[in-house]
């Protein structure tokens, strides 16, 4: 009886956390693809991606038993698939160092700033930097569960996000993020 | 006068910074307004790449595929008796159907009226029998989830392909259908519906399934389908473990419609 009782909670506990799985890929579904786009670069090869990672996802023994867990899991997961399909060369890419932007007085045409150039704007960036902001800005998580995606430390998703957002102020603006002197003399 | 990197500046705008780092950085705002545009600039940014809606072209969700249970006593090689058996019984009518028929979308079509709860017709293209025992050693058993087997149908297609098709009923006449017909490349459930007709479509081990129903619950057919593809895995045995994956399954979405 006991041992039967060990058994029969042994497979509850298992189908619950199963249950945890599907319920965060089913809840994250849309953004997964989004970041699925975001690291293959079309919509093709993301949907791809996304479905053979919810089938290793259901697939595994011991996901996490935390529902914020288990998100970040899912995403780490379809990096790691990602990766496995041949993209090193572009994930060694995010490892150069990144450039300090101009210091000194600001002056960015916030009006720019829109849904519709932001989008653009992501659209030209790096898969690496595209990828940083689609973890933190469109999906939400915290620099540590960034850090846990992408197995770097908490400092490099600063940097790389610094950067990564940089890089798509130059993009909206078109290259001219300037310091504020040279911008008044340009405009 | 405190200088603030752009690293911290993002992080300022993403409320990653401690308490006294924050204070900081609010400190050095109000005395410097290059600073003050820099993060009002990082907040705009942000706030517009965090309302950018999620891409609406993702594809469907893949329904949960098999697990590594240990699981039954059915096996689709059993089946061919089944199929022969029925084949055998009827004169084969099905003969005359169109030559290269996707055999999944004609059982679909042909068995559309038992799936809206019609009584199965004594003719009519393909054989058609109700079963009275409500099991087969042939067939997968989901009597764990009040799901008895009350219809056999051959599959009529004519190019070799055919199949065959079960019918199963629930407590509240809900019905269930599976479809085995010839294998392809193996494959975890995945949704193909067909019309109204929810269906949910894999391959293992040389042989095709498909678990479909009009009135079930999207989810519950997602989980019916993940379970009844552990009882086809070969070597599987129906244990505890399925069992009571299949009366999960049977409570799991909404209630079935029909």
């Amino acid at each position: 009886m006991l041992a039967w009782r060990r058994t029969s909670d042994s497979l509850w506990e298992e189908r619950h956390l199963r249950d945890v799985v599907e319920q965060c890929l089913r809840e994250s579904w849309s953004r997964l693809f989004g970041y699925a786009v975001s690291l293959c670069g079309d919509r093709e090869t993301a949907r791809d991606l996304i479905q053979s990672s919810a089938v290793k996802a259901l697939d595994t023994n011991a996901p996490p038993r935390e529902p914020a867990a288990a998100r970040a899991w899912l995403f780490r997961v379809m990096r790691n698939d990602w990766i496995d399909r041949g993209r090193r060369a572009t994930v060694r890419a995010a490892d150069r160092e990144p450039v300090e932007p101009t210091e000194g007085p600001w002056a960015y045409e916030d009006a720019r700033i829109a849904a519709i150039t932001v989008r653009q704007g992501l659209d030209r960036l790096e898969p690496y930097q595209r990828e940083i902001i689609e973890l933190v800005d469109l999906a939400g998580f915290r620099y540590a569960e960034a850090a846990e995606i992408l197995e770097v430390p908490v400092g490099t998703v600063m940097s790389r996000l610094s950067r990564a957002r940089l890089a798509l102020l130059e993009a909206i603006e078109g290259g001219k993020v300037t310091p504020l002197e040279r911008s008044r003399g340009t405009r | 006068m405190t200088t603030i990197g752009w690293d911290e500046i993002n992080a300022y705008v993403d409320r990653e910074l401690d308490a006294s780092a924050s204070a900081a950085v609010a400190a050095a705002i109000a005395h410097d307004p290059s600073l003050a545009a820099r993060v009002a600039t990082m907040s705009k940014l942000k706030a517009e790449a965090v309302g950018l809606p999620a891409p609406t072209e993702a594809p469907p969700f893949p329904a949960r595929p098999a697990g590594r249970r240990p699981v039954t006593s059915w096996r689709p090689l059993a089946l061919a008796a089944s199929i022969a058996l029925l084949l055998a019984a009827g004169a084969g009518a099905w003969l005359s159907r169109a030559p290269g028929a996707d055999p999944l979308a004609a059982t679909v079509a042909a068995e559309r009226g038992w799936l809206a709860g019609a009584t199965p017709e004594a003719s009519g293209a393909g054989v058609r029998v109700a079963v009275e025992t409500g099991a087969s050693s042939s067939l997968p058993d989901l009597s764990a989830a009040e799901l008895r087997l009350a219809y056999l149908a051959a599959d009529p297609v004519s190019d070799g392909r055919r199949g065959l098709f079960a019918g199963y009923v629930g407590p509240h006449g809900c019905r269930l259908g599976l479809w085995i017909g010839r294998g392809a490349a193996r494959s975890a459930p995945e949704a193909v519906d067909v019309g109204d007709v929810r269906v949910r479509r894999w391959s293992a081990d040389g042989a095709s399934y498909a678990l479909m129903s009009r009135g079930m619950d999207p989810l519950r057919l997602d989980r019916f389908a993940a379970v009844i593809a552990d009882l086809a895995g070969p070597g599987r045995t129906l244990d505890d473990g399925l069992r009571i994956a299949l009366k999960e399954a049977s409570t799991s979405g909404g209630a079935c419609t029909g």
